[in-house]
């Protein structure tokens, strides 16, 4: 049985990696498991490209970033020329997401499962392009990650404001519609 | 109460220092340090104590040193072109004996370098900085509960041992958010600054010594202090007799080198007789605790000794840990800082193989791996 | 109160000075231990703070509480004791080359924040110390140590920048005049928020043997005649103030201090 996922998102900034990754780890965590979570800071967090990384284990974590992901979620298309080399590797249950309208996957680009969604015009159709990831939560934990949606109800609720939390849950929950079909 | 929370780095160092009873926090934004003076500027609010913007480094650290003198535990946050500024007002503090706690988020250098990357090459910088001679205590965290863990302590040593405490946090570990179990202050054991209990009149506040550490009053207390970055005698008036200068500057080195039982010790991992061992610290040491754990769990013996005091450099254990092995992997960000100290201590070079990077990225478990393989081979 | 009441303030067991004969920071020392005394600011919640040089060692010779930071640096010490002990009077004794030149930018900052701290400058016009070099408030021309054919540089008025940057008081005066200038410090230490006080004084040993101003007594008659008060200097043609400075009150206002302006920014 599983029990160690790493998690990186990635995309533009301004689509909600550090906010969903933060929301990910905090429901990891109300639901007992360890965790650790970073993100890029700079420039990157202000358009260009931005990631966030989660662990979540019911081991100990050694080491806290993630050198190779299993689970990765790609949101645009210069994360594939970043990710390049680890795409090229081994992709022994290494899992790719990708947002199929800005993202779409290149031809022999990878051998890991990859899984195409339309994530990002998902989120601008209900909320704002900024709840992009949340989106991609709701995707994650109906697919891989065996996290209790109430946690993420509660992560969210702890990161916004009641209104923005709203908009955000219904991301959330429209990611896992998303995911049953 | 113990209060389990997801927290960065930056933040665990925060509220750590609140719960110490720091007081005052006077600081300037920098990257990656700038969180810590962001909720600083809340939390001081909330617990009655001073947050102060200065205009640069320079007055950070000074006015931190004047609330210390004027007995509030006081602190300030910053990365290494601050730390540049720094330095002349550290040496100050060490020599006028004012505890005072600095918490040192390394970002890639040298100068502004790049600002939001990461790196471990301050490790010289942070004892050498000042000049003239004189101790300093440094300690350098390695996750963010011991961040939490490690800027309590800077707070008891800083008072315990009246001296400026470096805490060597990251870019990486200021960052990243895990889980950390908060002590309150009814859990902690805090160091109190020891008062004078002598007679008002005639006092001398550097003449009373408790393990080579003076007893000093207070500004605005009713015994009289008086402070000087001069050579000063035990009056705390400037004095320039060459046996002053040299009993003080002996005893500003002995008050700390002479009492390094009392500092965090190096933590060892793994396999006690060992031929292959890492000296590592801070996130380096996490990524070789993880290389270690896998070839432990199959392949071959391997140990790891984790330094959290780093100044005083703690000699005796890494001499004692290093002399059995065949080869030591000294892990770190920077050109082999520790290295040098290793071979300080009398390692022979050839027994040393420096794990090094200096591409502003951390070192990863799978980087000490192969080069633990290959020493294996 | 009786004159000798500024005894209390004063190390009298340590005199003579280190300072050379004709220097005024001792002068200046005993104006500030007058004004101390006739507040009757107890020593034990007073606090001289001084920067780095000539009048840097003033602290050696005080009875109070005595801080003596880094070169230029007092102020933000200062500002640091201040805001955690509210209740010490603290006065700042520097030098013109600490105030003005290193120290510039907490001299202005503490200015605009207005904290609670009396600051004196001696300002002997170079830096006696290290050997009479021109500080940023040597006369344009002057002869120094660093400008052997005349200071090529500008000087600033550290009293009009005081009053730009948001201090509650400012005045100047001279060594020469030891009334006013005991009084000048004395409003200046009943001042809350940021109070500054100028004080020209002679450098026997450097400035005035460079700049050819005669012996002590030549100095302290250039002082009663170039230093005129500003009431009378404002009146004059623009060609005629190039001969004279003026002494003063420039500022004297009540705006919130800092601890009291942090206090309502962040409680009220």
């Amino acid at each position: 049985m599983k029990n160690t996922w790493r998690v990186i998102l990635s995309g533009s900034g301004g689509q909600g990696m550090g906010a969903a990754g933060k929301i990910l780890a905090e429901a990891a965590f109300l639901q007992g498991f360890n965790t650790a979570q970073s993100q890029t800071y700079g420039a990157g967090a202000r358009g260009d490209l931005s990631q966030s990384g989660i662990i979540i284990s019911s081991e100990d974590i050694l080491f806290p970033l993630i050198e190779k992901p299993d689970l990765l979620v790609i949101l645009n298309n210069k994360s594939y020329g970043y990710f390049a080399p680890v795409l090229n590797s081994s992709g022994n249950g290494r899992i790719l997401i990708y947002d199929q309208d800005y993202a779409p996957l290149p031809k022999d680009k990878t051998n890991w499962s990859s899984f195409g969604f339309t994530v990002v015009n998902k989120a601008r159709e209900i909320y704002s392009e900024k709840a992009a990831c949340i989106v991609v939560l709701g995707i994650l934990t109906k697919l891989w990650i065996p996290l209790e949606k109430t946690n993420i109800h509660q992560a969210i609720q702890e990161t916004f404001s009641d209104k923005t939390a709203l908009r955000n849950i219904r991301c959330f929950e429209e990611g896992l519609k998303l995911a049953e079909n | 109460m113990t209060i389990k929370k997801l927290l960065t780095g930056n933040d665990a160092c925060t509220y750590a220092a609140i719960n110490a009873g720091a007081r005052f926090f006077a600081g300037y934004p920098i990257t990656p340090a700038t969180e810590i003076v962001e909720l600083c500027s809340e939390l001081m609010t909330d617990y009655n104590g001073i947050f102060i913007q200065m205009e640069d480094e320079i007055a950070s650290i000074a006015a931190v040193i004047g609330a210390s003198l004027g007995g509030t535990k006081a602190f300030t946050a910053t990365s290494g072109p601050g730390l540049a500024l720094m330095s002349e007002n550290i040496g100050f503090a060490a020599m006028a004996e004012v505890p005072c706690v600095i918490i040192n988020v390394q970002r890639y250098g040298p100068s502004t370098g790049i600002a939001t990357k990461f790196s471990q090459s301050d490790v010289m910088t942070v004892r050498w900085g000042s000049p003239g001679d004189h101790s300093l205590i440094v300690l350098a965290p390695s996750s963010v509960q011991d961040s939490y863990d490690l800027t309590v302590e800077a707070f008891n040593l800083s008072e315990r041992f009246r001296t400026p405490v470096i805490l060597l946090s990251d870019a990486a570990l200021a960052h990243v958010r895990e889980k950390v179990e908060i002590r309150e202050p009814g859990e902690l054991d805090l160091y109190q600054r020891k008062k004078p209990s002598n007679p008002v009149d005639g006092y001398l506040p550097y003449g009373t010594l408790h393990n080579d550490v003076p007893v000093m009053s207070n500004f605005g207390d009713e015994h009289i202090l008086r402070v000087t970055g001069l050579v000063h005698q035990a009056s705390g008036y400037s004095s320039d007799n060459p046996r002053i200068a040299e009993e003080l500057v002996q005893r500003l080195a002995r008050k700390i080198d002479d009492y390094q039982e009392e500092l965090p010790a190096p933590l060892f991992y793994g396999n006690q007789s060992a031929e292959l061992i890492i000296v590592s610290f801070g996130i380096s040491a996490r990524a070789s605790l993880e290389a270690v754990n896998i070839v432990n769990k199959g392949g071959f013996k391997a140990g790891m000794l984790e330094l959290r005091t780093i100044w005083p450099f703690p000699r005796k254990k890494v001499k004692e840990v290093c002399s059995g092995a065949k080869k030591i992997l000294v892990v770190e960000a920077n050109h082999g800082q520790v290295r040098e100290l290793l071979i300080s201590c009398g390692i022979p070079p050839e027994k040393l193989r420096g794990v090094n990077k200096q591409n502003a990225e951390v070192i990863t478990p799978s980087e000490v791996l192969s080069a633990l393989k290959e020493e294996n081979s | 109160m009786p004159l000798a009441d500024y005894k209390q303030y004063v190390a009298m067991d340590r005199l003579p000075s280190i300072w050379c004969p004709g220097c005024g920071n001792g002068t200046a020392l005993k104006a500030l231990a007058l004004a101390l005394a006739e507040l009757e600011i107890p020593p034990d919640k007073t606090l001289l703070a001084n920067g780095i040089g000539c009048s840097g060692r003033v602290g050696d010779y005080v009875r109070c509480h005595r801080f003596h930071g880094t070169h230029g640096r007092t102020l933000a010490f200062v500002t640091g004791i201040k805001l955690v002990r509210p209740e010490i009077k603290a006065v700042c004794f520097l030098g013109d080359g600490d105030c003005a030149a290193i120290g510039m930018s907490h001299f202005v900052h503490s200015a605009r924040r207005n904290v609670d701290i009396a600051t004196i400058v001696v300002n002997n016009f170079n830096y006696g110390m290290t050997g009479g070099q021109f500080s940023p408030l040597s006369p344009h021309n002057a002869i120094t140590s660093t400008s052997s054919s005349g200071k090529p540089e500008p000087d600033i008025d550290i009293c009009k920048l005081a009053d730009v940057a948001g201090a509650n008081y400012v005045s100047r005066t001279t060594i020469y005049h030891v009334t006013e200038m005991k009084n000048y410090i004395k409003e200046a230490l009943g001042k809350k928020g940021f109070s500054f006080v100028e004080i020209i004084s002679p450098c026997p040993t450097y400035y005035a043997r460079y700049n050819k101003l005669g012996n002590i007594i030549q100095q302290l008659e250039w002082l009663k005649d170039k230093f005129i008060p500003i009431e009378k200097y404002n009146q004059m043609e623009d060609a005629e103030k190039e001969n004279f400075f003026w002494r003063g009150r420039l500022t004297d206002r009540n705006l919130p201090d800092l601890l009291s302006a942090y206090t309502l920014g962040s409680r009220g």
